[in-house]
């Protein structure tokens, strides 16, 4: 049999940055009962939950690539202090203020705001904008300008008589979704500071 | 003058640099005179980038849901330490656990041995110190056991010849019309199968298919006039049992049937195998393929093999992989599980009762 020996972290983190995805898989099977643990003790649902838990992996991921990046701590507490700080967030906008400290398993790590923080808001901004509109505007701006759908295949799927009908509707479809994606984005952005004020 | 509607698609083809060269150089000069035209372009770019991001993390977030499908029932065990195995220059990260095949090179190995007494447990003689941990629980019964003897003259006196060796094993029934589930390594290189118990006597039998890594096997009677088992009265559980539920099983380690019960010790089996579960049932050679039930008498596990180095620590293949290997192979057989619930607010002894009659000592002659 192989010798098997424990490898420091940094060797992860490697294999991370050149995108090998069995090792993200690794990563993200160790983390997930801490980062969902703490998001499930402080008011959390599975589902919210899972889909913090996601959204850390994400947040990570993007920060691992950014130039310069360097880790001075473990994996777990890195995730575990995006994870908190993402988690927090969510409560900001869904106000659910609560008076009580939030219950931490872990140490963490005040984490700096940076491009991660806009991509994350414009995401969300996004999701929410779309959400919003309702169909079909929905599924003609996601062909369009998300699956890289032309308006004739738009025209065809959503059975319009021709094509200018199809640009009539997504120009309509365009200006609500501006609308909504600058009112999420403009006011949804929880800054550091906002977190602390608790 | 152009109404609003044609404004946002000209933005958006300048945006897009769809343009030709004409409409660039006069959509250029009306935006260092319009700021309103300016502010709408810088929207329409925030807009693009957004959807961009959107199209990213999308993919980035499909991956991810992916990963999560791939290790969602890992994530109900403890996590396994990262580990990297050496191997020459270049390390390679490797994923908790995989079963290795020193228990099949251990029982080859057993096949290499020659007599080793009815009681005795049976040594691999591989260099691994894991080979010996991992004690996986067929018997090996020396071929002048005179009782079977008498019996494999009563069956099939020409096709069993004075060298074969025997094991033995356990297995159960799963579906009235003659499919049987045991261990692989119990059948593994078997040229005869028979299955014995009180209720059916002996009758024969033959792999159907088998996993190696899973150590599992199905086994179908053979028999021309087999009139078929009595109904089987458990189900298979297709979810996880925790650690602390009391479970027991029943076996033959010797030639009569054996009771035992214990609990779930972990999620996990040997060296973290998260497709077996740690039991606290003092399980021995011949137990292997017996069927684990939990307190409402539904299977959850088949008994595999114990670890030699701890006391009382024995493994079993969990339901939920049983489950689903079967039904992976239903395209040649189609097998339909058992759904019963005959032993469901019943008391132990008439469970035992009911379970018994599809309860078979394997016989294994390679």
């Amino acid at each position: 049999m192989n010798q098997v020996q424990p490898v420091a972290e940094i060797q992860v983190l490697e294999l991370l940055q050149a995108g090998d995805d069995k090792t993200l898989k690794i990563v993200y099977r160790q983390n997930y009962q801490t980062v969902v643990s703490f998001i499930l003790n402080n008011g959390g649902s599975l589902q919210e939950a899972k889909d913090t838990y996601q959204e850390t992996i994400i947040v990570f991921c993007e920060k691992l690539k950014q130039d310069g990046f360097e880790l001075n701590c473990s994996i777990k507490t890195f995730l575990y202090s995006i994870g908190r700080r993402l988690w927090l967030k969510q409560l900001k906008r869904k106000s659910r203020f609560t008076t009580e400290e939030l219950n931490d398993s872990e140490d963490y790590l005040p984490i700096e705001e940076d491009k991660t923080d806009e991509r994350e808001e414009q995401f969300y901004a996004m999701n929410q904008a779309l959400e919003q509109l309702g169909e079909p505007c929905r599924s003609i701006l996601k062909d369009f300008y998300i699956n890289g759908n032309s308006m004739e295949e738009i025209t065809q799927k959503f059975g319009y008589t021709n094509a200018d009908n199809a640009k009539n509707q997504k120009y309509k479809c365009l200006k609500r979704l501006k609308k909504s994606f600058f009112e999420v984005f403009n006011n949804g952005i929880v800054t550091n500071e906002e977190l602390q004020r608790d | 003058m152009k109404n609003s509607r044609e404004i946002d698609e000209i933005i958006e083809r300048y945006c897009f640099g769809e343009l030709t060269p004409e409409e660039l150089r006069i959509f250029e000069q009306w935006l260092e005179n319009d700021p309103q035209l300016s502010a709408s372009v810088n929207d329409f770019l925030s807009l693009k980038d957004a959807f961009e991001n959107y199209r990213e993390r999308l993919a980035l977030k499909k991956k991810i849901e992916q990963i999560h499908e791939e290790v969602e029932y890992d994530l109900f065990n403890a996590p396994a330490p990262l580990k990297v195995v050496k191997s020459g220059k270049s390390s390679r990260v490797i994923f908790g656990k995989e079963r290795s095949y020193f228990s099949i090179a251990a029982a080859v190995s057993v096949f290499l041995l020659s007599a080793v007494s009815l009681s005795l447990w049976i040594f691999g003689s591989g260099s691994s110190k894991n080979q010996n941990a991992y004690r996986e629980l067929r018997r090996e019964v020396e071929k002048i056991k005179k009782n079977q003897k008498e019996i494999i003259k009563g069956i099939n006196a020409d096709d069993v010849k004075g060298d074969l060796k025997q094991f033995t094993g356990t297995g159960f029934a799963i579906t009235k019309d003659g499919y049987v589930l045991t261990s692989y390594h119990v059948v593994q290189d078997a040229k005869q199968i028979y299955l014995s118990n009180e209720a059916v006597g002996q009758l024969q039998a033959e792999v159907v298919y088998s996993d190696k890594a899973l150590d599992l096997a199905m086994l179908k009677v053979k028999e021309d006039s087999f009139p078929g088992f009595k109904e089987i009265p458990f189900s298979i559980k297709k979810s996880i049992s925790d650690p602390g539920e009391k479970v027991f099983t029943l076996g033959f380690p010797r030639e009569d049937l054996v009771f035992g019960d214990g609990s779930i010790s972990s999620y996990t089996g040997y060296e973290g195998d998260t497709t077996a579960y740690q039991i606290s049932i003092p399980v021995n050679p011949g137990n292997s393929g017996g069927p684990l039930f939990d307190n409402q008498g539904n299977l959850i596990g088949i008994i595999s093999g114990k670890n030699e180095s701890a006391e009382g620590a024995s493994f079993a293949v969990k339901s939920k992989w049983i489950n689903d290997y079967i039904n992976s192979r239903n395209d040649q057989n189609n097998i339909l599980l058992p759904t019963n619930k005959f032993l469901v607010g019943v008391d132990r002894a008439s469970q035992i009762k009911r379970i018994k009659d599809v309860v078979f000592m394997v016989r294994v002659f390679n």
